[in-house]
C-alpha cells in the first residue's frame, strides 16, 4: 500500500527561497536545511494536506514543467525519505 | 585620548593598576596586566584606539597577569581572567598577546548578544561592504589583510557583528591575526603593516598580529551595510576563481558561520536571509591572496584603483602556501 505523507503537525517553519534553491528553518528544532531547486519543488508539492507519492510527483512535475515519469518518482521518493529523516514530514496515520 | 598618546611606561603603570579602559568598536574593555611584553604589544597593536583611564562602565573586564602556580617545563606562564573566570589553562607568557585576542573574542562571543555574530571577516570601501564568512584555515585573514592594506576599511577580521533590526555591520577593527606562512606573505607585500612580535609556537601554530589601519579604527563608529558576500577558500596552488553561488547556498554558508544564531531564533534567520538577499554572492577559491584581491577588484565596483598593483606583482608560482 502506498504511503501517504504529510508535514509534521504543529510545524513552525520559516523558509526563504531564491532562484537555485531555498533554506528552511525549523523553529522548533532550530535546524536549518538547504534545498536545491528540485527538493524545494518537492517540499512545496507536499502542500498542507496528506498526499501520496503519486500526488506529490504529479505536482512536482507541474511545478518544474517536466514529465511525471519513473525517474521523477524515484527522486521524489528519495526526497521524502530525506525529509522524513529530518523530521519535517511523517507518514500519515489513518 | 588614544593609546599612542600615552608613553609606554605610563601605559604600563595604568595597566598594572587596572585602569586601562580601551574602546574597541562598540565595546569598552577594562584591562589589568602585569605582563611587560604583553603590555608593550597591546600598546603597539591598539595604538590608535581610544583609551580612558577612568570609566564608570566596561563591557568586559580582563586581567592578563603572571601565573605563579604554573611553571610547567620551566616556562613562565600567564593567565587570562575575565569576570573572575579563567578562560584558558595557564599559557606561556610570550603568547599572552595572542591569548588576549582569543580571550577577547570569547568575551564578545559569549556576551555581546545584541548582535547576530558570524565567524566572518568584513571590509568596506565607498559603500561596498564585503562579508567573508569562512571557517578557520580558509585564508580569510590573509585576504582581509591584503584588502585592508590596499585601502579597504577593516570592519572585522574575525567576528562580524550584525544588528538584526537594521542589517548593518558594526565595525570592530581589532588587530588581524595571521598564522604561519601568511605572516611572510603580508609582511613582504605590505612593508607598512605594523606587526607585533611573532609568537613561535601557539596551539594554532606560529602567529603574528597586525595593527589595524588608523583610518579603520577612527571610522569604527560608522556602520556598514553588506552588499557583497564571498565565501573564500584557500587551496595551495589553486588558480583564483570567483564563481557565482545561489543565495540559498550563501545563506547556508553564512548560517554555518553563525556564533549565536540560536539565541535569536526566527529574527536571526530573517536577519541572515535579509543580509544574503541584499548581497551579490560568490565563492572564491584562491591559492594566492594577491590574485584573489585582484579578482575581487575586477568584480567589486569600487576596488578598481589600488588593487591592480597586486596583479602587477602577481606571480602565482612565487606565492607561498598559507
Amino acid at each position: 500500500m502506498e504511503s501517504i505523507w504529510q508535514r509534521v503537525d504543529g510545524q513552525e517553519i520559516r523558509l526563504r527561497a531564491w532562484e537555485g534553491g531555498a533554506v528552511l528553518y525549523d523553529l522548533r528544532s532550530g535546524d536549518t536545511h538547504l534545498f536545491d531547486e528540485l527538493s524545494y519543488a518537492v517540499w512545496q508539492s507536499i502542500g498542507e494536506h496528506r498526499a501520496s507519492i503519486a500526488d506529490i510527483a504529479r505536482r512536482t512535475a507541474d511545478c518544474l514543467e517536466t514529465e511525471d515519469d519513473d525517474t521523477l518518482r524515484q527522486y521524489v521518493a528519495r526526497c521524502l525519505g530525506r525529509f522524513d529523516s529530518l523530521g519535517i514530514i511523517r507518514v500519515a496515520t489513518a | 585620548m588614544i593609546v599612542a598618546d600615552y608613553p609606554l611606561q605610563e601605559f604600563a603603570a595604568l595597566a598594572r593598576a587596572g585602569r586601562l579602559f580601551l574602546r574597541t568598536g562598540p565595546f569598552v574593555v577594562q584591562i589589568e596586566s602585569d605582563l611587560e611584553s604583553g603590555i608593550a604589544g597591546l600598546h603597539s597593536l591598539y595604538a590608535d584606539h581610544e583609551l580612558s583611564i577612568n570609566s564608570p562602565f566596561a563591557d568586559f573586564r580582563i586581567a592578563l597577569n603572571r601565573s605563579s602556580r604554573w611553571r610547567s617545563w620551566g616556562l613562565p606562564r600567564a593567565t587570562f581572567v575575565s569576570e573572575s573566570n579563567s578562560v584558558f589553562e595557564p599559557f606561556p607568557r610570550n603568547s599572552a598577546l595572542a591569548y588576549f585576542e582569543w580571550g577577547l573574542n570569547g568575551c564578545v562571543c559569549s556576551r555581546a548578544n545584541d548582535y547576530l555574530m558570524f565567524h566572518a571577516a568584513a571590509v568596506e570601501r565607498e559603500d561596498v561592504a564585503l562579508v567573508l564568512p569562512a571557517p578557520s584555515g580558509s585564508g580569510k585573514s590573509t585576504l582581509t589583510a591584503a584588502l585592508v592594506f590596499s585601502g579597504w576599511r577593516l570592519l572585522s577580521d574575525e567576528l562580524t557583528l550584525v544588528t538584526p533590526t537594521t542589517g548593518q555591520i558594526t565595525a570592530l577593527a581589532r588587530p588581524i591575526m595571521l598564522k604561519n606562512a601568511s605572516i611572510e606573505v603580508i609582511r613582504d607585500r605590505f612593508p607598512s603593516a605594523v606587526f607585533a612580535r611573532q609568537i613561535a609556537a601557539t596551539i594554532r601554530g606560529r602567529v603574528a598580529q597586525i595593527r589595524p589601519p588608523r583610518a579603520s579604527v577612527e571610522q569604527c563608529h560608522l556602520p556598514a551595510r553588506p552588499t557583497h558576500l564571498v565565501c573564500p577558500q584557500f587551496q595551495a596552488g589553486a588558480r583564483t576563481e570567483l564563481t557565482p553561488i545561489s543565495r540559498s547556498d550563501a545563506l547556508r554558508a553564512l548560517l554555518n558561520c553563525t556564533l549565536n544564531f540560536s539565541l535569536f531564533g526566527e529574527a536571526g534567520f530573517q536577519a541572515a536571509a535579509d543580509l544574503v538577499e541584499r548581497c551579490t554572492c560568490q565563492a572564491l577559491t584562491f591559492g594566492c591572496c594577491e590574485d584573489a584581491a585582484a579578482a575581487l577588484s575586477q568584480w567589486l565596483p569600487t576596488a578598481d584603483r589600488s588593487l591592480p598593483r597586486f596583479a602587477a606583482h602577481s606571480n602565482t608560482a612565487e606565492c607561498p602556501a598559507l
